[in-house]
């Protein structure tokens, strides 16, 4: 009982507390595909206008180290990067123009 | 503000009457249509004022129609959300911001802008 | 298909044919993009002259016309041209001049933008400006605000009165393009706030977005530099797409890149027989 107990409490706190705060590792990674995805979308001509920022930001509070905060911005800039890659695809060839205008 | 100070008293009666829970509940709803009306005026979110008259809203765009009555146009909440979310997919050539889809707004605050536009 | 017409015609007779096809099924070309562009607006505003269409949201709203007017009385860029025609005339440090660069006149703002046959690319009116002072030994001034706008100013004003007249050339395929990816630009949405141009600009001009009255893009090439109030200085026309590319959330061109260039060629190219009324003053 006693043991089961105590084996709860670790898995609860084994659970929780990685989740709660990301490492620098995570925030790398994390970091590392948003700039590959801003690189994407810049090919396309589909970055967004905070995407840069974002990715300052996170940058900023990673050597201030708070990791949960420059991974989720890095996250936001990584999200916003994929969006704007996805937009740009599907313009290219098909945007419209006014059926008056066409 | 003056709503949100009298509802414990409204709710007091009814309360004593079918349980506590029922006054939690009735809380909740009030805190996310209030979410919903700050994230509809907000300019830099909903920004709904841009296009849209709202009553109680000031200097209203006039891009897109007024929104009122919205439980009378959109009587399945699934539709209007979605609606907010990526108006496009139902109009190719619509000009309203797809709220959702471009994560320009939360998926909770699209909820209670949701639960905001019906109570107009 | 064409090889066949080709054989049996001769290439005159096949070309002929495949022009008056393209004419029939009406596929879209720069000048019926024009006709159709124009007959629009002038469908959509009756009541505005097509002259009028210079002045922007001010030929839509009789108040707003008013306030602008009481404006342009003291213009706000009258020192730009000022400063602008004393640039012009002072010479470089070489001794050579900005009329050296063309042909000795002035009023040459109805020449840009215009397509660069041996270039292969699209020149604009700062563009030449700055290559005119590099030649000479000149640093190049910045292209959204500053000095380079006074020359402008300059510029423009001498060349009041003068038609918009932009060419695409029919025999050149690359200016055909440079105009087709202006086009695609002024159609395409971009952004987080996921906006083309012409959502604002051609399905809502005279409309209000909150309390400002969205102008038609039929006028919108015909008037830079422009002293706006928001800016509160003087600024070019690719500084004012920069700043429609920041409000739909999407990430600004360079000032006189290949993009921001190409999409006032089309859309300068759409204005066509408009006056040229710069500099001018917008809110």
């Amino acid at each position: 009982m006693k043991i089961t107990t105590l084996f709860l409490l670790g898995v609860c706190c084994l659970a929780t507390l990685p989740v709660a705060s990301a490492t620098q590792d995570d925030f790398q990674q994390k970091l590392g595909a948003a700039e590959k995805a801003r690189e994407r979308a810049a090919s396309v001509g589909g970055v967004w206008r905070d995407v840069d920022k974002l990715l300052k930001d996170a940058r900023a509070a990673a050597a201030g180290g708070d990791f949960d905060k420059a991974t989720a911005l890095a996250s936001t800039a990584l999200t916003q990067s994929e969006l704007g890659y996805q937009q740009a695809q599907e313009q290219k060839d098909g945007y419209r123009v006014p059926a008056a205008l066409q | 503000m003056r709503q949100n100070n009298k509802r414990p008293a409204a709710c007091l009666f009814p309360a004593l009457l079918v349980g506590v829970f029922h006054v939690a509940a009735a809380n909740a709803d009030d805190a996310t249509v209030a979410l919903g009306k700050q994230v509809a005026f907000d300019s830099g979110k909903g920004n709904c004022l841009a296009c849209h008259m709202i009553p109680g809203g000031e200097s209203p765009g006039n891009i897109g129609p007024p929104l009122l009555a919205m439980s009378a146009r959109f009587p399945e909440r699934a539709v209007l959300r979605a609606q907010v979310s990526d108006a496009t997919v139902r109009n190719p050539d619509s000009i309203m911001l797809p709220f959702g889809k471009h994560h320009v707004l939360s998926e909770q605050e699209l909820d209670a802008v949701v639960d905001f536009l019906y109570t107009l | 298909m064409s090889i066949r017409i080709h054989k049996v015609a001769g290439s005159i007779t096949a070309f002929a044919l495949l022009v008056s096809t393209t004419i029939c099924l009406g596929a879209p070309s720069p000048d019926t993009d024009l006709a159709k562009f124009q007959r629009y607006f002038s469908e959509r505003f009756p009541a505005v002259p097509f002259d009028d269409f210079a002045n922007g949201s001010y030929a839509l709203d009789p108040v707003l016309r008013e306030n602008w007017e009481a404006i342009e009385e003291f213009p706000p860029y009258e020192t730009a041209i000022e400063e602008g025609r004393e640039m012009w005339e002072t010479p470089f440090r070489n001794g050579k001049s900005y009329a050296d660069c063309f042909g000795g006149e002035h009023a040459i703002a109805n020449r840009y933008p215009h397509w660069d046959a041996d270039r292969r690319m699209v020149v604009t009116l700062p563009m030449a400006l700055n290559e005119c002072r590099t030649a000479n030994g000149e640093e190049p001034l910045p292209y959204k605000k500053g000095k380079l706008m006074s020359v402008l100013a300059f510029v423009t004003f001498e060349s009041r009165g003068q038609k918009t007249a932009v060419d695409v050339p029919a025999e050149d395929d690359d200016a055909l393009a440079a105009y087709e990816k202006g086009k695609a630009f002024f159609y395409t949405r971009r952004g987080q706030l996921n906006l083309s141009c012409a959502h604002c600009h051609v399905a809502y001009p005279g409309q209000l977005l909150r309390s400002e009255t969205l102008s038609p893009a039929l006028g919108h090439t015909t008037h830079w530099p422009v002293y706006r109030s928001k800016w509160g200085e003087m600024g070019s026309l690719h500084r004012r797409f920069a700043g429609c590319n920041e409000q739909v959330r999407a990430k600004a061109f360079d000032a006189q890149g290949e993009e921001y260039r190409d999409l006032e060629y089309f859309l300068t190219y759409m204005n066509n027989g408009l006056p040229l009324n710069g500099p001018a003053s917008r809110k």
